[in-house]
Protein backbone atom coordinates (compact mmCIF):
# COMPACT_ATOMS: atom_id res chain seq x y z
CA UNK A 1 0.00 0.00 0.00
CA UNK A 2 1.91 3.33 -1.33
CA UNK A 3 2.64 5.67 2.15
CA UNK A 4 0.98 8.94 1.53
CA UNK A 5 -2.72 9.42 0.98
CA UNK A 6 -2.90 9.62 -2.44
CA UNK A 7 -7.12 9.82 -2.69
CA UNK A 8 -8.26 11.97 0.42
CA UNK A 9 -11.70 11.49 2.24
CA UNK A 10 -14.08 13.69 -0.47
CA UNK A 11 -12.30 11.47 -3.45
CA UNK A 12 -10.14 13.99 -4.73
CA UNK A 13 -6.34 13.21 -5.05
CA UNK A 14 -3.19 15.05 -4.61
CA UNK A 15 -3.60 17.45 -7.20
CA UNK A 16 -7.38 17.85 -6.48
CA UNK A 17 -8.34 15.69 -9.81
CA UNK A 18 -10.97 13.39 -9.75
CA UNK A 19 -9.35 9.07 -9.99
CA UNK A 20 -10.59 8.89 -13.19
CA UNK A 21 -9.82 12.57 -14.50
CA UNK A 22 -6.84 13.37 -16.91
CA UNK A 23 -5.08 16.03 -16.41
CA UNK A 24 -5.46 19.16 -19.09
CA UNK A 25 -4.12 18.48 -22.66
CA UNK A 26 -3.15 21.64 -24.46
CA UNK A 27 -1.28 20.97 -28.28
CA UNK A 28 -0.26 22.45 -31.08
CA UNK A 29 0.52 21.18 -34.79
CA UNK A 30 3.50 22.53 -37.09
CA UNK A 31 4.76 24.76 -34.79
CA UNK A 32 8.47 24.43 -36.49
CA UNK A 33 8.92 25.10 -40.30
CA UNK A 34 12.29 23.26 -40.54
CA UNK A 35 11.19 19.58 -39.61
CA UNK A 36 8.81 18.12 -41.84
CA UNK A 37 6.53 17.68 -38.82
CA UNK A 38 6.76 19.28 -35.44
CA UNK A 39 3.92 19.12 -32.70
CA UNK A 40 3.71 21.10 -29.23
CA UNK A 41 1.90 18.87 -26.65
CA UNK A 42 1.60 19.45 -22.66
CA UNK A 43 0.14 17.03 -20.54
CA UNK A 44 -0.94 19.21 -17.19
CA UNK A 45 2.86 20.65 -16.17
CA UNK A 46 4.93 18.04 -18.56
CA UNK A 47 5.34 19.78 -21.77
CA UNK A 48 7.17 18.10 -24.82
CA UNK A 49 8.56 18.67 -27.98
CA UNK A 50 8.25 16.17 -30.85
CA UNK A 51 9.68 16.73 -34.56
CA UNK A 52 9.93 14.19 -37.73
CA UNK A 53 12.68 14.38 -40.27
CA UNK A 54 11.37 12.05 -43.27
CA UNK A 55 10.78 9.63 -44.59
CA UNK A 56 14.09 10.08 -46.36
CA UNK A 57 17.25 7.79 -47.99
CA UNK A 58 18.17 5.56 -44.86
CA UNK A 59 21.76 5.25 -43.85
CA UNK A 60 23.09 2.01 -45.88
CA UNK A 61 23.98 0.25 -42.48
CA UNK A 62 20.25 0.67 -41.02
CA UNK A 63 18.51 -0.46 -44.52
CA UNK A 64 16.03 -2.37 -44.78
CA UNK A 65 13.97 -3.79 -47.65
CA UNK A 66 10.83 -4.69 -45.31
CA UNK A 67 9.87 -1.33 -44.57
CA UNK A 68 10.85 1.71 -43.77
CA UNK A 69 12.88 1.92 -40.40
CA UNK A 70 11.84 4.48 -37.81
CA UNK A 71 14.56 6.02 -35.74
CA UNK A 72 13.72 7.92 -32.47
CA UNK A 73 15.31 9.92 -29.96
CA UNK A 74 14.23 10.75 -26.25
CA UNK A 75 15.75 13.48 -25.21
CA UNK A 76 14.86 15.60 -21.39
CA UNK A 77 16.24 18.86 -21.57
CA UNK A 78 18.99 19.39 -18.20
CA UNK A 79 16.80 21.92 -16.94
CA UNK A 80 13.41 19.60 -16.97
CA UNK A 81 13.48 17.88 -13.49
CA UNK A 82 13.62 19.69 -10.63
CA UNK A 83 17.60 18.59 -9.80
CA UNK A 84 19.62 19.07 -13.04
CA UNK A 85 19.26 16.36 -15.02
CA UNK A 86 23.22 15.85 -15.69
CA UNK A 87 23.19 13.25 -18.75
CA UNK A 88 20.52 14.73 -21.19
CA UNK A 89 20.55 11.85 -23.79
CA UNK A 90 23.13 8.65 -23.68
CA UNK A 91 22.26 7.21 -20.40
CA UNK A 92 20.51 4.19 -19.36
CA UNK A 93 16.36 5.56 -18.79
CA UNK A 94 16.86 7.82 -22.13
CA UNK A 95 17.91 4.85 -24.42
CA UNK A 96 15.18 2.62 -22.62
CA UNK A 97 12.76 5.39 -23.19
CA UNK A 98 13.94 6.05 -26.86
CA UNK A 99 13.10 2.16 -27.65
CA UNK A 100 10.04 1.89 -26.15
CA UNK A 101 9.06 5.14 -28.15
CA UNK A 102 9.99 3.03 -31.28
CA UNK A 103 8.48 0.08 -30.65
CA UNK A 104 4.99 2.05 -29.71
CA UNK A 105 5.32 4.49 -32.88
CA UNK A 106 6.44 1.54 -35.12
CA UNK A 107 3.13 -0.43 -34.46
CA UNK A 108 1.02 2.70 -35.55
CA UNK A 109 3.07 3.45 -38.73
CA UNK A 110 2.67 2.08 -41.88
CA UNK A 111 6.20 0.63 -42.08
CA UNK A 112 5.58 -1.42 -45.58
CA UNK A 113 5.31 1.77 -47.42
CA UNK A 114 8.52 3.12 -47.45
CA UNK A 115 11.01 0.76 -47.83
CA UNK A 116 14.65 1.53 -47.76
CA UNK A 117 13.66 4.81 -45.99
CA UNK A 118 14.50 5.77 -42.36
CA UNK A 119 11.98 8.17 -40.27
CA UNK A 120 13.35 10.37 -37.82
CA UNK A 121 11.42 11.47 -34.39
CA UNK A 122 12.96 13.46 -32.08
CA UNK A 123 11.63 14.03 -28.85
CA UNK A 124 12.18 16.54 -26.32
CA UNK A 125 11.02 17.18 -23.12
CA UNK A 126 11.11 20.53 -21.92
CA UNK A 127 9.41 19.75 -18.48
CA UNK A 128 9.15 16.76 -16.66
CA UNK A 129 6.06 16.03 -14.10
CA UNK A 130 5.57 12.70 -14.40
CA UNK A 131 3.95 10.62 -17.61
CA UNK A 132 6.97 12.49 -19.65
CA UNK A 133 6.84 9.13 -21.54
CA UNK A 134 3.01 9.26 -22.27
CA UNK A 135 3.12 12.67 -23.96
CA UNK A 136 5.60 11.79 -26.04
CA UNK A 137 4.15 9.48 -27.96
CA UNK A 138 0.90 11.56 -27.90
CA UNK A 139 3.35 14.44 -29.26
CA UNK A 140 5.44 12.10 -31.40
CA UNK A 141 1.72 11.05 -33.11
CA UNK A 142 0.64 14.58 -33.84
CA UNK A 143 3.98 14.70 -35.09
CA UNK A 144 3.67 12.20 -37.62
CA UNK A 145 0.43 13.49 -38.85
CA UNK A 146 1.56 17.15 -39.46
CA UNK A 147 4.51 15.25 -41.51
CA UNK A 148 2.01 13.05 -43.39
CA UNK A 149 3.40 9.59 -42.58
CA UNK A 150 0.38 7.27 -43.24
CA UNK A 151 -1.05 6.00 -39.82
CA UNK A 152 -3.17 2.69 -39.06
CA UNK A 153 -4.59 4.88 -35.83
CA UNK A 154 -3.39 7.29 -33.43
CA UNK A 155 -0.81 5.95 -30.92
CA UNK A 156 -1.97 7.02 -27.83
CA UNK A 157 -0.44 6.39 -24.32
CA UNK A 158 -1.57 6.59 -20.96
CA UNK A 159 -0.42 5.82 -17.72
CA UNK A 160 -2.81 4.42 -14.36
CA UNK A 161 -2.24 3.68 -10.76
CA UNK A 162 -3.97 2.03 -7.77
CA UNK A 163 -4.90 3.99 -4.47
CA UNK A 164 -7.19 3.10 -1.60
CA UNK A 165 -10.29 3.82 0.27
CA UNK A 166 -10.57 2.22 2.55
CA UNK A 167 -10.74 -1.38 1.17
CA UNK A 168 -11.78 -0.46 -1.63
CA UNK A 169 -9.43 -0.40 -4.81
CA UNK A 170 -9.82 2.88 -6.97
CA UNK A 171 -7.90 3.44 -10.16
CA UNK A 172 -6.13 6.49 -10.58
CA UNK A 173 -5.43 7.91 -14.51
CA UNK A 174 -2.92 9.79 -15.78
CA UNK A 175 -0.41 9.39 -12.64
CA UNK A 176 1.65 12.63 -11.85
CA UNK A 177 5.29 12.92 -10.84
CA UNK A 178 4.03 13.09 -7.14
CA UNK A 179 2.20 10.20 -7.24
CA UNK A 180 4.38 8.40 -8.87
CA UNK A 181 7.21 8.79 -6.21
CA UNK A 182 4.68 7.95 -3.42
CA UNK A 183 6.05 4.52 -4.86
CA UNK A 184 2.71 2.76 -5.93
CA UNK A 185 2.27 0.51 -8.59
CA UNK A 186 2.13 2.88 -12.43
CA UNK A 187 1.10 0.79 -15.34
CA UNK A 188 2.00 2.18 -18.76
CA UNK A 189 -0.07 1.94 -21.98
CA UNK A 190 0.88 2.94 -25.60
CA UNK A 191 -2.14 1.70 -27.67
CA UNK A 192 -4.23 2.00 -31.01
CA UNK A 193 -7.79 2.37 -29.84
CA UNK A 194 -9.43 2.80 -32.68
CA UNK A 195 -8.54 -0.61 -33.30
CA UNK A 196 -8.42 -1.60 -30.03
CA UNK A 197 -5.04 -3.04 -29.75
CA UNK A 198 -2.32 -2.45 -26.94
CA UNK A 199 1.40 -1.52 -28.65
CA UNK A 200 3.24 -1.33 -25.32
CA UNK A 201 2.34 -2.02 -22.07
CA UNK A 202 5.00 -1.44 -18.97
CA UNK A 203 4.27 -2.00 -15.28
CA UNK A 204 6.03 -1.73 -12.27
CA UNK A 205 5.94 -2.95 -8.69
CA UNK A 206 3.53 -4.87 -7.33
CA UNK A 207 -0.26 -5.20 -8.20
CA UNK A 208 -2.61 -8.14 -7.20
CA UNK A 209 -3.99 -10.02 -10.22
CA UNK A 210 -7.37 -9.41 -8.96
CA UNK A 211 -6.89 -5.51 -9.56
CA UNK A 212 -5.08 -6.05 -12.91
CA UNK A 213 -8.31 -5.74 -15.24
CA UNK A 214 -9.40 -2.38 -13.28
CA UNK A 215 -6.25 -0.40 -13.62
CA UNK A 216 -5.86 -2.16 -17.37
CA UNK A 217 -9.84 -0.92 -18.09
CA UNK A 218 -9.04 2.37 -16.73
CA UNK A 219 -5.94 2.86 -18.51
CA UNK A 220 -7.53 1.95 -21.69
CA UNK A 221 -10.43 4.33 -21.31
CA UNK A 222 -7.71 7.17 -20.56
CA UNK A 223 -6.06 6.35 -24.20
CA UNK A 224 -9.57 6.59 -25.93
CA UNK A 225 -10.24 10.00 -24.26
CA UNK A 226 -6.80 11.10 -25.80
CA UNK A 227 -7.61 9.95 -29.04
CA UNK A 228 -10.25 12.28 -29.03
CA UNK A 229 -9.00 14.99 -28.01
CA UNK A 230 -5.93 14.55 -30.43
CA UNK A 231 -8.12 14.06 -32.96
CA UNK A 232 -9.75 17.44 -32.36
CA UNK A 233 -6.60 19.10 -32.58
CA UNK A 234 -5.84 17.82 -35.82
CA UNK A 235 -8.82 18.69 -37.38
CA UNK A 236 -8.98 22.12 -36.20
CA UNK A 237 -5.22 22.31 -37.30
CA UNK A 238 -6.59 21.82 -40.69
CA UNK A 239 -9.28 23.79 -40.68
CA UNK A 240 -7.32 26.21 -40.08
CA UNK A 241 -5.32 25.90 -42.82
CA UNK A 242 -7.72 25.36 -45.21
CA UNK A 243 -10.32 28.46 -44.05
CA UNK A 244 -7.04 31.05 -44.40
CA UNK A 245 -7.05 32.79 -47.87
CA UNK A 246 -3.97 31.99 -49.76
CA UNK A 247 -1.83 35.08 -49.96
CA UNK A 248 -0.54 35.36 -54.09
CA UNK A 249 2.72 37.01 -54.40
CA UNK A 250 3.73 38.08 -58.26
CA UNK B 1 8.73 30.26 -56.75
CA UNK B 2 9.94 27.58 -54.32
CA UNK B 3 11.25 25.39 -57.44
CA UNK B 4 13.20 27.90 -58.75
CA UNK B 5 14.78 28.50 -54.64
CA UNK B 6 15.80 25.02 -54.73
CA UNK B 7 17.28 24.34 -58.02
CA UNK B 8 18.96 27.49 -58.38
CA UNK B 9 19.55 29.51 -55.02
CA UNK B 10 22.65 31.87 -55.85
CA UNK B 11 20.88 33.13 -58.90
CA UNK B 12 17.20 33.30 -56.72
CA UNK B 13 19.15 35.23 -53.93
CA UNK B 14 21.45 37.27 -56.03
CA UNK B 15 18.16 38.24 -57.76
CA UNK B 16 17.02 39.61 -54.81
CA UNK B 17 19.86 41.35 -53.31
CA UNK B 18 20.35 43.18 -56.64
CA UNK B 19 17.23 44.79 -56.37
CA UNK B 20 18.09 45.89 -52.53
CA UNK B 21 15.46 43.21 -50.84
CA UNK B 22 16.12 39.78 -48.89
CA UNK B 23 14.54 36.69 -50.01
CA UNK B 24 12.05 37.38 -46.88
CA UNK B 25 11.09 40.62 -48.19
CA UNK B 26 13.25 42.65 -45.17
CA UNK B 27 15.71 45.07 -46.01
CA UNK B 28 19.30 45.06 -45.28
CA UNK B 29 19.57 45.85 -41.48
CA UNK B 30 16.02 45.08 -41.08
CA UNK B 31 15.70 42.94 -37.64
CA UNK B 32 12.97 40.09 -37.60
CA UNK B 33 9.93 40.31 -35.31
CA UNK B 34 10.92 38.79 -31.63
CA UNK B 35 8.71 36.85 -29.13
CA UNK B 36 10.62 36.76 -25.71
CA UNK B 37 8.92 35.05 -22.67
CA UNK B 38 10.39 34.64 -19.11
CA UNK B 39 9.76 31.73 -16.76
CA UNK B 40 8.69 29.68 -19.48
CA UNK B 41 9.52 26.50 -17.96
CA UNK B 42 8.94 26.00 -14.05
CA UNK B 43 11.13 23.30 -12.93
CA UNK B 44 13.97 25.64 -13.67
CA UNK B 45 15.13 28.37 -10.96
CA UNK B 46 14.82 30.57 -14.49
CA UNK B 47 13.99 30.01 -17.99
CA UNK B 48 13.02 31.95 -20.68
CA UNK B 49 12.18 31.38 -24.18
CA UNK B 50 12.95 33.44 -27.25
CA UNK B 51 11.66 33.40 -31.22
CA UNK B 52 13.39 35.39 -33.78
CA UNK B 53 11.71 34.78 -36.51
CA UNK B 54 11.65 31.27 -36.77
CA UNK B 55 14.70 30.81 -34.77
CA UNK B 56 13.60 29.56 -31.12
CA UNK B 57 15.67 28.73 -28.11
CA UNK B 58 15.01 28.19 -24.97
CA UNK B 59 17.18 28.47 -22.01
CA UNK B 60 16.81 27.30 -18.06
CA UNK B 61 19.06 27.76 -15.09
CA UNK B 62 19.78 25.31 -12.17
CA UNK B 63 21.12 26.10 -9.15
CA UNK B 64 23.53 23.69 -7.31
CA UNK B 65 25.70 24.47 -4.61
CA UNK B 66 29.35 22.80 -4.36
CA UNK B 67 32.84 23.80 -2.72
CA UNK B 68 35.19 26.68 -4.47
CA UNK B 69 38.04 26.09 -5.95
CA UNK B 70 41.17 25.92 -3.88
CA UNK B 71 43.20 28.36 -5.87
CA UNK B 72 39.77 30.70 -5.84
CA UNK B 73 37.94 30.60 -2.24
CA UNK B 74 35.75 33.46 -3.17
CA UNK B 75 34.26 32.54 -6.86
CA UNK B 76 31.30 30.58 -7.67
CA UNK B 77 30.94 28.68 -10.94
CA UNK B 78 28.89 30.12 -13.93
CA UNK B 79 28.70 26.96 -16.19
CA UNK B 80 26.58 27.76 -20.07
CA UNK B 81 26.02 24.96 -22.23
CA UNK B 82 24.26 25.47 -25.68
CA UNK B 83 22.96 22.25 -27.39
CA UNK B 84 21.93 22.46 -30.98
CA UNK B 85 19.21 19.21 -30.82
CA UNK B 86 18.65 17.19 -34.26
CA UNK B 87 15.55 18.42 -33.98
CA UNK B 88 15.92 21.93 -34.62
CA UNK B 89 18.13 21.42 -38.19
CA UNK B 90 17.93 18.29 -40.36
CA UNK B 91 21.63 19.43 -40.62
CA UNK B 92 22.49 18.24 -37.11
CA UNK B 93 22.43 14.87 -36.63
CA UNK B 94 22.22 12.85 -32.96
CA UNK B 95 25.49 11.82 -31.30
CA UNK B 96 27.73 13.91 -29.83
CA UNK B 97 28.21 18.10 -30.51
CA UNK B 98 28.97 19.10 -33.68
CA UNK B 99 32.25 21.47 -33.88
CA UNK B 100 30.08 24.10 -35.03
CA UNK B 101 27.86 23.81 -31.84
CA UNK B 102 31.14 23.62 -29.43
CA UNK B 103 31.75 27.29 -31.41
CA UNK B 104 28.76 28.41 -30.68
CA UNK B 105 28.92 27.17 -26.92
CA UNK B 106 32.28 28.68 -26.54
CA UNK B 107 31.64 32.33 -27.98
CA UNK B 108 28.73 32.50 -25.80
CA UNK B 109 30.42 31.81 -22.95
CA UNK B 110 33.23 34.19 -23.95
CA UNK B 111 30.68 37.18 -23.70
CA UNK B 112 29.65 36.53 -21.07
CA UNK B 113 32.82 35.83 -19.14
CA UNK B 114 33.72 39.37 -20.96
CA UNK B 115 31.25 41.06 -20.19
CA UNK B 116 31.73 40.73 -16.48
CA UNK B 117 28.34 41.07 -15.75
CA UNK B 118 28.09 38.52 -12.94
CA UNK B 119 30.64 38.87 -10.47
CA UNK B 120 31.48 35.47 -8.72
CA UNK B 121 32.11 36.56 -5.81
CA UNK B 122 28.37 37.42 -5.49
CA UNK B 123 27.57 33.41 -6.01
CA UNK B 124 30.30 32.63 -2.82
CA UNK B 125 27.90 31.74 0.07
CA UNK B 126 31.02 31.22 2.49
CA UNK B 127 34.85 31.66 1.48
CA UNK B 128 36.25 27.93 0.53
CA UNK B 129 33.45 26.50 1.76
CA UNK B 130 30.15 26.49 0.09
CA UNK B 131 29.04 28.42 -3.39
CA UNK B 132 26.52 28.41 -6.04
CA UNK B 133 27.03 26.55 -9.25
CA UNK B 134 25.11 28.43 -12.10
CA UNK B 135 24.45 25.78 -14.98
CA UNK B 136 23.03 27.96 -17.39
CA UNK B 137 21.62 25.24 -20.31
CA UNK B 138 20.25 26.69 -23.80
CA UNK B 139 18.34 24.66 -25.94
CA UNK B 140 17.94 25.56 -29.90
CA UNK B 141 14.55 24.40 -30.42
CA UNK B 142 14.33 25.76 -34.11
CA UNK B 143 17.65 26.73 -36.10
CA UNK B 144 16.77 29.51 -38.75
CA UNK B 145 20.31 31.47 -38.46
CA UNK B 146 21.27 33.87 -35.97
CA UNK B 147 21.75 31.68 -32.99
CA UNK B 148 24.30 33.30 -30.73
CA UNK B 149 21.95 36.63 -30.85
CA UNK B 150 19.11 34.79 -29.46
CA UNK B 151 21.32 32.40 -27.10
CA UNK B 152 22.43 35.66 -25.74
CA UNK B 153 19.19 37.56 -25.66
CA UNK B 154 17.85 34.36 -23.98
CA UNK B 155 20.43 33.59 -21.72
CA UNK B 156 20.26 37.34 -20.41
CA UNK B 157 17.07 37.08 -19.83
CA UNK B 158 16.76 34.33 -17.31
CA UNK B 159 20.09 35.96 -15.53
CA UNK B 160 17.94 38.38 -14.53
CA UNK B 161 14.58 37.00 -13.16
CA UNK B 162 17.03 34.39 -11.47
CA UNK B 163 17.06 34.84 -7.96
CA UNK B 164 19.45 32.94 -5.48
CA UNK B 165 17.46 31.21 -2.12
CA UNK B 166 18.32 32.33 1.09
CA UNK B 167 21.07 29.93 2.49
CA UNK B 168 22.07 29.16 6.38
CA UNK B 169 25.58 27.92 6.47
CA UNK B 170 26.79 26.69 10.19
CA UNK B 171 30.56 26.28 10.58
CA UNK B 172 31.00 24.47 13.03
CA UNK B 173 28.82 21.41 12.23
CA UNK B 174 28.65 22.11 8.22
CA UNK B 175 25.26 22.27 7.97
CA UNK B 176 23.82 23.56 5.49
CA UNK B 177 20.30 24.88 4.91
CA UNK B 178 18.56 26.14 2.32
CA UNK B 179 15.59 28.24 2.64
CA UNK B 180 13.59 28.52 -0.87
CA UNK B 181 11.30 31.19 0.24
CA UNK B 182 13.34 33.89 1.20
CA UNK B 183 15.32 34.88 -2.23
CA UNK B 184 17.37 37.77 -3.39
CA UNK B 185 17.55 38.56 -6.97
CA UNK B 186 21.05 37.79 -8.56
CA UNK B 187 23.70 40.97 -9.15
CA UNK B 188 23.61 41.34 -12.92
CA UNK B 189 25.25 44.35 -14.08
CA UNK B 190 24.96 45.09 -17.94
CA UNK B 191 23.51 43.72 -20.84
CA UNK B 192 25.60 42.20 -23.52
CA UNK B 193 23.29 41.65 -26.68
CA UNK B 194 25.12 40.46 -29.95
CA UNK B 195 24.16 41.29 -33.45
CA UNK B 196 24.76 38.96 -36.28
CA UNK B 197 25.46 40.29 -39.88
CA UNK B 198 26.68 38.00 -42.88
CA UNK B 199 28.79 39.48 -45.90
CA UNK B 200 27.46 38.83 -49.18
CA UNK B 201 29.95 38.80 -51.95
CA UNK B 202 27.70 40.39 -55.07
CA UNK B 203 29.58 41.46 -58.58
CA UNK B 204 28.94 44.59 -57.81
CA UNK B 205 30.06 45.19 -53.98
CA UNK B 206 29.89 43.65 -50.89
CA UNK B 207 26.90 43.65 -48.54
CA UNK B 208 26.30 43.09 -45.10
CA UNK B 209 23.26 41.43 -44.22
CA UNK B 210 21.79 42.21 -40.56
CA UNK B 211 19.91 38.89 -38.29
CA UNK B 212 20.45 36.78 -41.10
CA UNK B 213 18.48 33.57 -41.88
CA UNK B 214 19.35 29.90 -42.11
CA UNK B 215 19.01 29.98 -46.25
CA UNK B 216 20.68 33.49 -46.06
CA UNK B 217 23.84 32.23 -43.91
CA UNK B 218 24.24 29.44 -46.12
CA UNK B 219 24.57 31.74 -49.48
CA UNK B 220 27.18 33.48 -47.89
CA UNK B 221 29.75 31.40 -46.49
CA UNK B 222 28.22 28.63 -44.73
CA UNK B 223 26.54 28.53 -41.30
CA UNK B 224 28.72 29.81 -38.89
CA UNK B 225 30.72 32.39 -41.02
CA UNK B 226 28.87 35.61 -39.51
CA UNK B 227 30.16 38.69 -38.00
CA UNK B 228 28.93 39.18 -34.31
CA UNK B 229 28.89 42.49 -32.90
CA UNK B 230 28.50 43.08 -28.48
CA UNK B 231 27.33 45.69 -27.45
CA UNK B 232 27.34 46.15 -23.91
CA UNK B 233 24.84 49.16 -22.78
CA UNK B 234 26.52 51.29 -25.34
CA UNK B 235 30.09 50.52 -24.93
CA UNK B 236 31.45 47.61 -27.62
CA UNK B 237 32.42 44.58 -25.61
CA UNK B 238 33.11 42.13 -28.60
CA UNK B 239 33.60 41.01 -32.36
CA UNK B 240 33.96 38.14 -33.41
CA UNK B 241 34.41 37.44 -37.40
CA UNK B 242 34.32 33.72 -38.10
CA UNK B 243 35.82 33.93 -41.91
CA UNK B 244 33.29 34.44 -44.74
CA UNK B 245 33.70 37.79 -47.47
CA UNK B 246 35.08 40.76 -46.56
CA UNK B 247 33.94 44.12 -45.89
CA UNK B 248 36.21 47.08 -46.02
CA UNK B 249 36.75 48.98 -42.99
CA UNK B 250 34.14 52.02 -43.39
CA UNK B 251 31.44 48.94 -44.32
CA UNK B 252 32.64 47.78 -40.49
CA UNK B 253 31.97 51.07 -38.91
CA UNK B 254 28.51 51.16 -40.57
CA UNK B 255 27.80 47.60 -38.81
CA UNK B 256 29.20 48.87 -35.51
CA UNK B 257 26.74 51.83 -35.84
CA UNK B 258 23.32 49.56 -36.59
CA UNK B 259 24.52 46.79 -34.09
CA UNK B 260 24.47 49.74 -31.50
CA UNK B 261 21.09 50.56 -32.31
CA UNK B 262 19.80 47.08 -32.65
CA UNK B 263 21.23 46.51 -28.96
CA UNK B 264 18.88 49.07 -27.61
CA UNK B 265 16.15 48.06 -29.11
CA UNK B 266 17.10 44.22 -27.63
CA UNK B 267 17.38 45.82 -23.88
CA UNK B 268 13.92 47.29 -24.41
CA UNK B 269 12.28 44.09 -25.40
CA UNK B 270 14.13 41.93 -22.72
CA UNK B 271 13.45 45.04 -19.54
CA UNK B 272 9.83 44.89 -20.81
CA UNK B 273 9.68 41.49 -20.98
CA UNK B 274 11.09 41.14 -17.13
CA UNK B 275 8.66 44.06 -15.87
CA UNK B 276 5.83 42.84 -17.45
CA UNK B 277 6.79 39.39 -15.95
CA UNK B 278 7.47 40.73 -12.40
CA UNK B 279 4.48 42.48 -12.31
CA UNK B 280 2.20 39.50 -13.00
Amino acid sequence: MPGPELLSSQGLRLDGRRPDELRRIRCKLGVFTQPDGSAYLEQGNTKVLAAVYGPHQAAKSKLSTEGVVVNCQYSMATFSTSERKNRPRGDRKSQEMSLHLRQALSAAIKTELYPRSQIDIYVEVLQADGGAYCASVNAATLALIDAGVPLKAYACACTSSVAWRGNHPEALLDVGHVEEAAGGVCLTVAALPSVDSIALLEMSHRLHMDYFEVVMSRAMQGCKDIEIILDKAVREHLAEGWTKPDVITI
Amino acid sequence: MEEYKVLQPFKYFNDHISVNVRPDGRKFDQQRSIKLNANSVNTADASSLIKCGKTSVVCGISLELATPKAEEPDNGFLVTNVELLPLCSSKFKPGPPSDYAQVVNNTVNDILKNSKCIDLKDLCIVSDKLAWVLYCDIACLEYDGSIIDACLATLMTSLKTLSLPHVIYDIETEEIKVDVNIRHPLKVTGLPVATSFVIYQSPDSNVALMDPTSFEEEMCGGNGANLVVCWNQGLLCGIHKFGGATLGTDGHKKLLNVAKERSKTIEEVINTCIANETSE
